[in-house]
């Protein structure tokens, strides 16, 4: 990865993603679509389930599955094009450069590790040459920076002795265990209360502040696309069909279907407004 | 209604063969079939008497081995008996043994295992589950061996002892499933409709719980078959002059230095069915899974 | 449209469950899952319950369905203590009160076609002949918004919303006077569940059907809600008037909760407090 690259964090052009199916045609999920995420920018993929935003992240990762492959196009990190790196070199790029939270926090976690050791491992897998206390030392680190009251009590912890909400978190450290450049989030709060979903955006938004980490982040709720996002790109049927600024996407929907999704949003503020000044 | 129901299983059965061309399962369909073909019509079809003793006859190798002759296909053992007739014969008895004991273990295991399933934790469900564990404690063979030694062998004390020492296992399989099939919601669902206790364990939980059954209990006619087999070879079995694939394995110990035969055919006819059984129910578990019925995909 | 006349009537309602006993405590452990919780629904009227995990809110769902025996408290359907009516009584209130899940993937038996699901109440109760099933089906899908070519298909076919469209004609074939939907839309596409709201909203129109509408966010519930009740920890801590809520809510929680509501704009984004409590 060149160190003084100057162009966008990220950017995807043309990506095409295929899976082999029982009979003879492959059924193409993500269809030609580009777009790209500059350093520090929180970039919202808006699409319902079946619209191909949560493959398009695990093409970025490299983590497709059930005979999915990355049939056209390129993906490059720094001006680096991603597909033509080796598994080995993949790999490294996994979790050091980038790294990926998904949403459901419980069956991310593995129920037999305590908290402690799971981010431990995060940081092992890429900087092995840490001694133990310094290792100790940074997962209380990661774990106060993601927001965790009582740290040291809470790394001694198993998975299922947190709730939702902490257990993302936990999810969050482990993510940033390496100081990744991008953050891809695949609706991270999809599962979480309410207000615990508020907080987890809210450390988000403080994390890509606070570090520069650009973020993708998937969701199909564009209410959440207004708390968080920079930019939006809108997919649907595995095609982008409209990218803008975040507000001009609210304030002048191009697309039809971004139309009826705003259409399909609760809204609040309206008459209720003030209500919201605390 | 009835007959509805089994044209459904039939088609069902025939689209997945058409669609789930797995050749493992293809495989086993059609050993399978023809093994239960041969079995059935095999007075008419064996080349000999394979009862008839031919003293002049004695140790014919198979065919393509010299001294071979096509009159014996697969030779003649060391009383002169055709083995391709025996073999045949022996098979009726293999498949009647395992068919009808798994029968008898799978019902008493199902009723038992959709009872305690259904009243988990409760005293009812205690109790069968201990009984279970008492039966799974005592090792099955050991069983059978001594209800052999206080009844007369035969072919119908066989089919009954395998089946009532082998039912726990589907009791604590079906037990399992029931309790998770129990917790999803459509049961909870047909409870707020007000459904009987009676009609949601036949219409709900049976439906869902009999595919696992069906795959498991394929694997144990194999078992059976492989039981039946072991205790004729020990002679505990099917006795002389009925014909077991076991009790020819037995006939040709002594000969397997010299005329291989004897015994290679028998135990090879044990292979095969039992793995032509093992993969018709890895593939029957496949094409029972409504998912992989055909149909539309979902549209919103 | 909402009455006074009082359809469900929930008096004072108290339910425990058991949690492991620690070693060195003495009592019985319990948490209190629903506590001294009271509310009425009039007829025709839809009445959000929103609360988070471990409010309580499903559990409260589950005695309205006698899916639990309460420890305390009735609950007054008509009139009548539901917990102490006969066999019989309790069948007919069964057929009055009916139910959608949240999880549109775990509700339906995977093994039965979208028109034994629907008819399937009219069969247990023998309200319907069987040469009548086809016609029934239809009708009820389409009630729904489905139709005819999705009257002998699977569960697994159809897409998350239209399985909820499934359960809704289900719970509707007994002609209830109550429909309680537990997160009957949480699962679901933002889009998806604002068809499947209008849909319930006309239901209450044309048939004058109560709903108690379960949720653990309040936008889905101030679309379609009459009143809102607030449950944290098991007890009701504030209920008024959909609009009563939003424009002047009083509980710390109720604030609380409409504080953590995604803006609708970017415009009205806000910094919040990350820390959790």
């Amino acid at each position: 990865m060149s160190k003084n690259h100057t162009g966008p964090l990220l950017s995807v052009n043309h990506l095409v993603t295929e899976f082999e199916t029982r009979g003879k045609n492959n059924i193409t999920v993500v269809d030609d679509i580009s777009f790209h995420v500059n350093e520090g920018e929180i970039v919202a993929i808006v699409g319902e389930s079946g619209s191909g935003k949560s493959i398009t992240s695990l093409s970025i990762m490299g983590l497709l599955k059930n005979g999915g492959h990355v049939t056209g196009g390129a993906i490059l990190y720094q001006g680096t094009d991603l597909l033509k790196l080796s598994k080995k070199e993949r790999r490294q790029v996994r979790g050091k450069e980038m790294s990926m939270i998904f949403q459901e926090p419980m069956s991310s976690l593995n129920p037999m590790l305590r908290i402690k050791s799971q981010i431990a491992e995060a940081i092992n897998i890429h900087q092995p040459a840490k001694s133990k206390k310094q290792v100790q030392e940074k997962v209380i680190d990661l774990l106060k920076q993601v927001e965790i009251p009582d740290a040291e009590r809470v790394a001694n912890r198993f998975p299922h002795q947190l709730s939702g909400g902490m257990r993302q978190r936990v999810m969050i450290a482990i993510a940033l265990a390496c100081e990744p450049k991008l953050l891809i989030a695949d609706e991270p709060t999809t599962a979480l209360d309410v207000t615990t979903q508020a907080q987890i955006l809210a450390l988000i938004k403080d994390l890509n502040k606070r570090r520069g980490t650009g973020v993708i982040f998937i969701t199909h709720d564009l209410s959440v696309v207004a708390d968080i996002a920079d930019r939006v790109v809108v997919m649907y049927q595995g095609k982008i069909v409209e990218e803008a600024d975040v507000f001009q996407l609210f304030d002048h929907p191009q697309h039809a279907y971004t139309k009826k999704l705003m259409r399909a949003m609760p809204t609040i503020e309206k008459k209720a407004g003030d209500s919201h000044a605390n | 209604m009835v007959q509805n129901k089994i044209l459904q299983s039939f088609r069902t059965v025939r689209s997945g063969i058409i669609q789930n061309s797995s050749p493992l399962g293809l495989i086993g369909l059609i050993t399978v079939s023809v093994i239960i073909i041969l079995a059935i019509l095999a007075p008419w079809i064996v080349p000999h008497d394979p009862f008839k003793i031919d003293a002049t006859n004695r140790l014919i190798p198979p065919f393509w081995v010299v001294d071979g002759s096509m009159n014996h296909i697969l030779g003649t053992d060391h009383l002169g008996r055709d083995i391709l007739s025996r073999l045949i014969y022996g098979g009726r008895v293999s498949l009647l043994v395992g068919f009808l004991s798994v029968l008898i273990a799978g019902v008493i295991g199902l009723f038992l295992g959709l009872i305690s399933g259904y009243f988990g934790g409760t005293w009812i469900d205690q109790f069968i589950m201990r009984f279970v564990d008492a039966m799974l404690a005592i090792p099955t063979l050991l069983l059978v061996l001594v209800a052999i030694v206080v009844f007369e062998p035969g072919i119908v004390t066989l089919i009954l002892v395998i089946g009532l020492t082998s039912w726990a296992q589907y009791t604590r399989l079906v037990r399992g499933e029931v309790l998770s099939v129990k917790e999803r919601e459509f049961v909870q669902s047909a409870t707020t409709l007000g459904a009987s206790k009676g009609y949601i364990i036949r219409k709900h939980i049976l439906p869902n719980v009999l595919s696992s059954f069906i795959v498991v209990s394929t694997i144990g006619i194999a078992t059976a078959i492989m039981t039946e087999s072991s205790l004729s070879f020990l002679g505990l079995g099917i006795q002389p002059p009925d014909i077991t694939w076991g009790g020819m394995l037995n006939d040709g110990r002594n000969y397997i230095a010299t005329s291989w035969w004897i015994a290679t055919f028998p135990g090879l006819a044990i292979t095969i069915t039992v793995l032509a059984i093992t993969f018709l129910g890895d593939w029957l578990r496949d094409i029972l899974d409504p998912k992989l019925k055909k149909g539309g995909d979902a549209d919103e | 449209m909402p009455t006074n006349d009082v359809l469900l009537e929930v008096k004072d309602l108290v339910k425990h469950f058991p949690v492991a006993k620690h070693r060195n405590q003495q009592e019985k452990a319990v948490v209190k899952a629903v506590d001294s919780v009271s509310f009425n629904v009039h007829k025709g009227e839809i009445l959000g319950i929103v609360g988070e995990s471990g409010s309580g809110k499903s559990t409260v769902a589950k005695l309205v369905m006698q899916l639990l025996e309460p420890d305390e408290g009735q609950i007054l359907f008509h009139g009548n203590d539901i917990f102490k009516e006969s066999r019989k009584e309790r069948i007919e209130t069964k057929k009055q009160v009916q139910m959608v899940f949240q999880d549109p993937y775990s509700s339906l038996n995977p093994r039965m076609t979208a028109k034994e699901i629907v008819t399937e109440a009219l069969i247990i109760h023998k309200k319907i002949a069987k040469k009548e099933v086809d016609n029934k089906a239809l009708e009820l899908l389409e009630e729904v918004g489905l139709g005819k070519q999705h009257l002998n298909r699977y569960p697994h076919q159809f897409s998350g919303g239209q399985r909820q469209r499934l359960s809704i004609a289900r719970a509707l074939s007994l002609k209830p006077d109550l429909i309680v939907c537990d997160e009957a839309v949480s699962a679901l596409d933002v889009s998806i569940q604002a068809q499947i709201l209008d849909l319930l909203k006309q239901l209450q129109k044309t048939y004058g059907i109560a709903f108690i509408f379960i949720a653990h966010g309040l936008p889905a519930v101030k679309q379609i809600s009459d009143r809102i009740a607030i449950m944290y920890k098991g007890k009701i801590v504030e209920m008024a008037s959909s609009d009563e809520i939003f424009d002047a809510p009083k509980h710390t929680y109720t604030k609380k909760l409409i504080d953590a509501i995604p803006p609708s704009h970017p415009k009205y984004r806000k910094d919040r407090m990350v820390r959790e409590d």
